[in-house]
């Protein structure tokens, strides 16, 4: 590993590094969705029946914080939250918002792979959520 | 399946005990629960240990400072609920007939990673991405609040009845009243949620000494009996959940009514998992003592004081009395033990008849929480 790339802190079935798209997996079977992406299903057991699909690029946030007692490589205080890309399936991820606008319950969310961290000089990158609708300076 | 009673219980003070070792607070606690119980060493046929971030045989290493060893030892680990989960375990092992006596251990020793939140499962993909325990709690807050108005206000007040019971708990941690100022001044933490709505990096150790409700008579005149133990795992999901209904206790406390055969308009008084603010108000919801949304009401109302309708950690609970994560089980249930024999002076629940202990934990994605378990126990 380069140290001047980005250090992506998941799994590295879940991304596609080139083009920062990230994905899950669910078995056809059983109707069930994953993230990050498992081996097997875990309602019917088969490694076969699961497929891999690409993460919505868009999400509702169900809920989130402004964390001020984390990791410094994440530099707090920053927010995360939850949201949810089908009943399904909910991520967690940084809450990016501009200007420090405090994000909003049940808003839209974009859904990417992004820069979250820090840590010896190198970025660490994860997934992040990206409020649809910015309004700068509020 | 036999009746089972507690005939001996012990605690040492929840502090930070930085000069002592995980071994000599869990000793001490077991020396008060022996001698509480008045009970021999060679009566005791197993001993339970829960303990969250323990080394290999660490039950050995404490029963052996107080002459307990050649018999079964438990090491057991649940999270938070490990102390209840090693209760479980020594209950159903009695009842079941296996043992007439057992001694369970609660303890921990927090402050050996130094302070700040508690090391959490680096594997766990939202942990490497920055989550930590109290941003968990924040979130259900958020989502709280959104959905039925909770005030930051009203999130504080539950912090300053945790001091106000914990100032007349000589075993509590943080003894000293606040208001609700004090609290929504305190450094932020994960928001909504300030320090002081936060329960502390806490050493400390309880133990419980358990016999059938036969046997319990040559220990005591006043045993206390255990109703129901309840012991259940969350439901993984990787999709959708309401984060303002901790699944996890609102199915075990049904269960745990069910097998008791009591209702929560039994309970007399109740030490539940408030390791934060929000946390306590959540199970006055999942435990029945109100109906939906409803929390807020109660705690305004003073409803959960001592001398309420429903009191609710008399202790101090998780936030003022502290929150060894493996003591954490033991320690409600001595307290409880307290409050049913009667023996609790100030802050005394008065004619307490029932009492029901509640610890959860665990904070790994795709669950609500981990381990929950539910302890009903009358006197």
């Amino acid at each position: 590993m380069n140290s001047e790339h980005p250090q992506v802190l998941l799994d590295e079935r879940c991304y596609d590094p080139a083009t920062g798209k990230l994905f899950g997996n669910g078995c056809r079977n059983c109707n069930n969705q994953f993230f990050p992406v498992r081996d097997f299903c875990p309602d019917c057991l088969s490694a076969e029946t699961m497929e891999r699909f690409e993460i919505p690029a868009k999400g509702t946030l169900y809920t989130y914080t402004v964390i001020h007692a984390g990791p410094a490589s994440f530099g707090p205080p920053y927010t995360v939250g939850y949201a949810d890309v089908s009943p399904q399936l909910r991520l967690f991820g940084r809450v990016q918002t501009i200007g420090g606008r405090t994000p909003k319950i049940n808003e839209q969310v974009a859904i990417k792979l992004g820069k979250i961290g820090t840590e010896d000089g190198r970025e660490l990158w994860g997934v992040v959520f990206e409020p649809a609708e910015q309004e700068v300076g509020k | 399946m036999r009746e089972v009673a507690v005939v001996g219980a012990g605690m040492i003070p929840h502090r930070k005990y930085r000069e002592k070792s995980v071994m000599d607070l869990g000793a001490e606690a077991v020396r008060l629960a022996l001698m509480d119980a008045g009970i021999a060493q060679n009566k005791i046929q197993a001993a339970y240990c829960g303990c969250v971030y323990a080394d290999m045989l660490l039950g050995q290493k404490i029963f052996k400072q107080t002459g307990i060893y050649g018999v079964p030892i438990f090491n057991v680990e649940n999270a938070c609920s490990s102390g209840a989960t090693a209760f479980h375990e020594a209950y159903c092992a009695i009842a079941e007939g296996r043992y007439d006596t057992a001694l369970v251990l609660g303890v921990e020793k927090l402050t050996a990673f130094g302070g700040g939140t508690i090391p959490l499962d680096r594997d766990d993909v939202e942990v490497r991405q920055g989550l930590v325990m109290p941003g968990l709690y924040a979130m259900r807050a958020r989502r709280y609040m959104e959905e039925y108005g909770l005030k930051p206000e009203t999130l504080a007040k539950v912090s300053v009845k945790s001091r106000k019971n914990a100032s007349l708990n000589p075993h509590a941690q943080y003894r000293d009243p606040v208001t609700v100022e004090d609290v929504l001044n305190s450094r932020m933490i994960a928001d909504p949620l300030t320090l002081m709505q936060c329960c502390p990096t806490s050493d400390g150790a309880a133990a419980v000494i358990l016999t059938t409700l036969e046997e319990s008579r040559k220990y005591t005149t006043e045993p206390i009996r255990v109703l129901v133990s309840e012991v259940t795992s969350g439901k993984y999901t990787n999709g959708f959940r309401d984060m303002t209904i901790p699944e996890i206790t609102v199915r075990g406390a049904a269960e745990a009514y069910k097998l008791a055969g009591v209702g929560p308009e039994d309970i007399d008084v109740a030490e539940v998992h408030d390791a934060f603010t929000i946390a306590e108000l959540l199970y006055y919801e999942a435990l029945q003592f109100c109906g939906r949304g409803e929390a807020a009401r109660m705690i305004e109302n003073g409803e959960t004081e001592i001398g309420g309708r429903i009191p609710v950690n008399p202790s101090g609970g998780l936030l003022s009395k502290g929150h060894p994560l493996g003591a954490t089980g033991v320690s409600q249930m001595v307290e409880i033990v307290t409050q049913l024999r009667g023996q609790a002076k100030e802050r005394q629940v008065e004619g307490a008849k029932v009492g029901l202990t509640h610890c959860t934990g665990g904070g790994i994605s795709g669950f609500d929480h981990g381990a929950c378990s539910i302890h009903i126990f009358a006197r």
